[in-house]
């Protein structure tokens, strides 16, 4: 597997590079202005990753990297390991940056600061993985598994629907904020990363086929 | 000795089109040509066969071992040229096969540039700037570099020109040599496969409705001419014939049979010619059913 992983980070280079050139010049604007606080440039950065991981996704689906690495001597478990260490080590330069920044914003340096970059790393991590997992599932059988992500989907938008309706919208919201700054929400967070990955590694597994 | 591959009730199953059962082998040292028209089940075989796809039943060995994706050591014995050729496109001929040299211990670089130069692939280019024929060429190395004891190849000429086609021949006849590589050769195109191979085995909507050695099949198979003035007759062992008057052109499957019968019937001006393997295969694929009863 890490020769795997090795090419991959070794051919998606330049747009690993120009990504993080990105986010270094925001950290030079974040370092340089009061009003950007931390979380301006966590979520400036998680913004970055999002588009960066789309583009690089979406041409290792043009290429038809999946039908390339698994006509190699490799099991399915390697090749979906393959794709949770990617996606964790391009996150994980990311959350060096905002530390670094810490530095420069020392008085952002608190308890809840650091629940909320784990909280955070977490939701990032466990949206893309939620993406991967919706695009191993059409691959899944000859049913349409991928429509039970539109299914979650629809159930997301009925509870948020729900939440207006009655009036807890704003209570939710509230609570969910406060979460996203304490250790239960940091916890919280990846742990759903965690769970989403390991799904993804039993979905990839058990795909009937790898030829996209 | 285990059998190159051995396919045991093998079904795959796709909303419009079912694959098998199908019960398929190949012995070291032999060449399998597997032909079918478009849409037959010949890629789907082979994706099965190379574990890119998972059969809904059945069981594929290879030299004695499951093609099981958990345990693929299987996969240093196969060189597999798919129906796409996927490569990292941004990277030359060269870094493509120093990538796929890293999982296959058996890997000679030189064997690699050696059929690079026969094949005139130009190694320094990108993958993606390659030519259609250019990839074909690539893929096939790439296939090859690792001298794998089971071939398989689906449809690997298309796209390449006839010089090339010609050297692909040579580089598997040189392969096969030693007795004990086999070559699974999926194409529709029958001359590409009349040299190479030995056995033949015809698809037709996902089922196998004739495998046979190739010279007992331009053997046997005939086209037949003669005259008879009788009417409602059912010929042995013909796939196919027309009638113009007493006049009749007819196929046999089973010449030797055919030609009793005739003779029984007491036929004028009998003549008979051989068949190309394509003019055979056209017969068969166009009338599956005659053949499988025959």
């Amino acid at each position: 597997m890490w020769p795997l992983l090795k090419t991959e980070l070794d051919y998606t280079k330049e747009g690993l590079v120009f990504t993080y050139a990105i986010a270094v010049i925001f950290f030079i604007v974040a370092a340089a202005l009061k009003s950007w606080d931390l979380f301006g440039y966590v979520m400036n950065t998680s913004i970055t990753y999002f588009i960066a991981m789309a583009i690089i996704g979406s041409e290792e689906d043009k290429e038809g990297r999946t039908r390339h690495l698994a006509g190699l001597p490799v099991t399915p478990q390697q090749l979906a390991m393959l794709d949770v260490l990617y996606v964790a080590l391009f996150q994980l330069g990311m959350v060096l940056l905002w530390l670094c920044l810490l530095i420069f914003k020392p008085e952002d340096a608190k308890p809840t600061t650091l629940w909320g970059m784990l909280s955070q790393n977490g939701l990032v991590l466990g949206v893309i993985t939620m993406f991967m997992i919706h695009h191993h599932l059409s691959f899944f059988g000859e049913k349409k598994y991928h429509l039970v992500s539109y299914g979650l989907l629809l159930a997301l938008a009925l509870l948020v629907a729900g939440l207006i309706l009655s009036g807890h919208l704003k209570a939710v919201a509230r609570f969910l904020w406060n979460s996203y700054f304490s250790a239960t929400g940091a916890l919280a967070s990846t742990f759903l990363w965690l769970s989403l990955s390991y799904l993804n590694i039993m979905i990839f597994v058990r795909r009937k086929s790898y030829l996209e | 000795m285990p059998q190159a591959f051995e396919f045991k009730n093998l079904i795959k199953t796709y909303p419009d089109f079912q694959l098998g059962p199908l019960n398929l082998d190949l012995a070291p040292g032999t060449v399998l040509g597997f032909v079918g028209p478009n849409g037959s089940g010949k890629s789907t075989t082979m994706h099965c066969l190379a574990g890119l796809v998972r059969p809904d039943s059945g069981k594929i060995e290879i030299f004695g071992h499951e093609n099981d994706l958990n345990e693929p050591a299987w996969k240093f014995d196969i060189g597999y040229v798919g129906d796409i050729h996927v490569f990292y496109e941004s990277w030359s001929g060269e870094k493509n096969l120093q990538f796929l040299a890293q999982f296959y211990p058996n890997w000679s670089h030189v064997f690699a540039a050696k059929l690079a130069q026969r094949f005139d692939l130009p190694l320094k280019k990108k993958a993606k700037e390659l030519s259609t024929g250019n990839r074909a060429k690539l893929a096939i190395v790439a296939a090859l570099a690792h001298a794998p004891k089971l071939l398989i190849l689906d449809e690997p000429t298309a796209g390449l020109d006839p010089v090339a086609r010609a050297e692909l021949q040579d580089v598997l006849f040189e392969m096969m040599a030693d007795g004990e590589r086999a070559i699974f050769y999926s194409t529709h195109v029958l001359p590409e496969i009349s040299r190479l191979a030995d056995e033949l085995a015809f698809l037709q909507n996902g089922q196998i409705v004739l495998r046979t050695a190739k010279d007992d099949l331009t053997e046997k198979w005939r086209k037949i001419t003669f005259r008879l003035s009788r009417n409602n007759l059912k010929f042995e062992s013909v796939v196919s014939h027309q009638r113009e008057g007493n006049d009749y052109q007819v196929i046999s499957s089973d010449f030797e049979a055919t030609l009793r019968q005739l003779h029984e019937l007491g036929v004028e001006n009998m003549q008979h010619s051989r068949l190309s393997v394509d003019e055979i295969a056209v017969q068969i694929l166009k009338g599956e059913k005659n053949v499988a009863a025959s």
